[in-house]
C-alpha cells in the first residue's frame, strides 16, 4: 500500500512541477563553488589515505 | 481567457464530466462549489492538460490546446495551486521551491532571487527563504505554495480548496491576498463565507455540467 500511495504522490509532484514549466531541465540557484571547508576535506583526506600508506 | 465546449471526462466507466461547458472571461472571479467526487479538481486538471478529456474541445488564451506542447505554453501563465500543499512543495527550501517556476520561465538566478524576495514580502513571509519546507505549520505551507504559484507572475489562478483546515487569521489573509491581486481566478471551496467575500460568481458543478449558482 505504501509503494501504491508513493508512486501516486510521485505522479502529482511531476505534475505539479510541470504546472510550473518543468519541461526536465533541472536549474539550480546556488552554483556550486569551493569553500574552506570544501579545501579543509580535500586536503585532510589525502593526509588520511597517506597515513594509511605509511602505516601499510 | 478559457473556454470549454462539451468536454467529457470518464473515470472507471462512469461520466464525471458529460458535456461540459465554462467560459471564463477576463476579470472573472469564479467560485467553483460542488460535492465531494463531483470532477472539480478533474475539471482544473483538465484546463492544465494533466489530463486528457475523452472529447470536447479546449480553447485557453485564444488558441485551441490539443497536445502536450500547447498545454506547456499555459502553464506558466495559469498558476495551479494543488489541493495538498506537500505535492507542491518538493524542493529542500523555500527559497529553491518558489525560484523554481522563475527559473524554469528562463530567468537569471539574480532575477529569480529578486522575484523570490518580493514574492515573499508580499505574503508577509520576510525571512522565510532558507526555512526547510518540510518542516513548516499546515498553514505555513500553504502560504508558500502560493508563493511558488504567484512567482511566475501568471495572468490567471486555479485555487484548488485553498483554504481548507487553515485558522481564521491564515484564511484572512488568503481572501485579502485575493481580492488585493486583481487576477482572473477560478476558486474550488466548500466555504460559502469565503467565496463570497472573494468571487464575483458562483458556478456549481452537478451530474458532469456546470450550472449557475445563486
Amino acid at each position: 500500500m505504501i509503494l501504491v500511495r508513493s508512486f501516486d504522490r510521485s505522479k502529482r509532484i511531476l505534475a505539479a512541477m510541470k504546472c510550473r514549466g518543468f519541461k526536465g531541465r533541472f536549474y539550480i540557484i546556488h552554483h556550486y563553488e569551493m569553500r574552506k571547508c570544501d579545501y579543509f576535506m580535500a586536503i585532510s583526506s589525502v593526509m588520511f589515505s597517506a597515513a594509511l600508506l605509511v602505516v601499510k | 481567457m478559457i473556454h470549454l465546449r462539451n468536454v467529457r471526462f470518464k473515470y472507471k466507466s462512469q461520466y464525471i464530466l458529460n458535456g461540459l461547458d465554462l467560459s471564463v472571461a477576463p476579470g472573472d472571479r469564479i467560485g467553483l462549489v460542488g460535492p465531494n467526487g463531483s470532477g472539480k479538481t478533474t475539471l482544473c486538471q483538465i484546463i492544465m492538460g494533466l489530463l486528457p478529456p475523452e472529447s470536447g474541445n479546449i480553447e485557453i488564451f485564444g488558441k485551441a490546446r490539443v497536445e502536450e506542447q500547447d498545454f506547456q505554453e499555459i502553464r506558466g501563465r495559469i498558476g495551479f495551486l494543488f489541493q495538498d500543499a506537500d505535492d507542491q512543495l518538493f524542493c529542500p527550501t523555500v527559497m529553491e521551491d518558489v525560484a523554481f517556476g522563475p527559473l524554469n520561465m528562463g530567468k537569471s538566478p539574480t532575477e529569480a532571487k529578486r522575484i523570490v524576495t518580493s514574492t515573499l514580502a508580499s505574503l508577509n513571509l520576510n525571512g522565510f527563504e532558507e526555512r526547510i519546507t518540510y518542516q513548516l505549520s499546515g498553514g505555513e505551507k500553504r502560504l508558500v505554495s502560493l508563493a511558488t504559484v504567484l512567482a511566475m507572475e501568471p495572468d490567471m489562478l486555479i485555487l484548488d480548496e485553498p483554504t481548507s483546515g487553515l485558522d481564521e487569521e491564515t484564511t484572512e489573509r488568503i481572501i485579502h491576498i485575493l481580492n488585493e491581486s486583481h487576477l482572473t481566478f477560478i476558486l474550488i471551496s466548500h466555504d460559502r463565507e469565503f467565496l463570497e467575500r472573494t468571487t464575483n460568481k458562483i458556478l456549481k458543478i452537478k451530474n458532469g455540467i456546470i450550472y449557475e449558482a445563486l
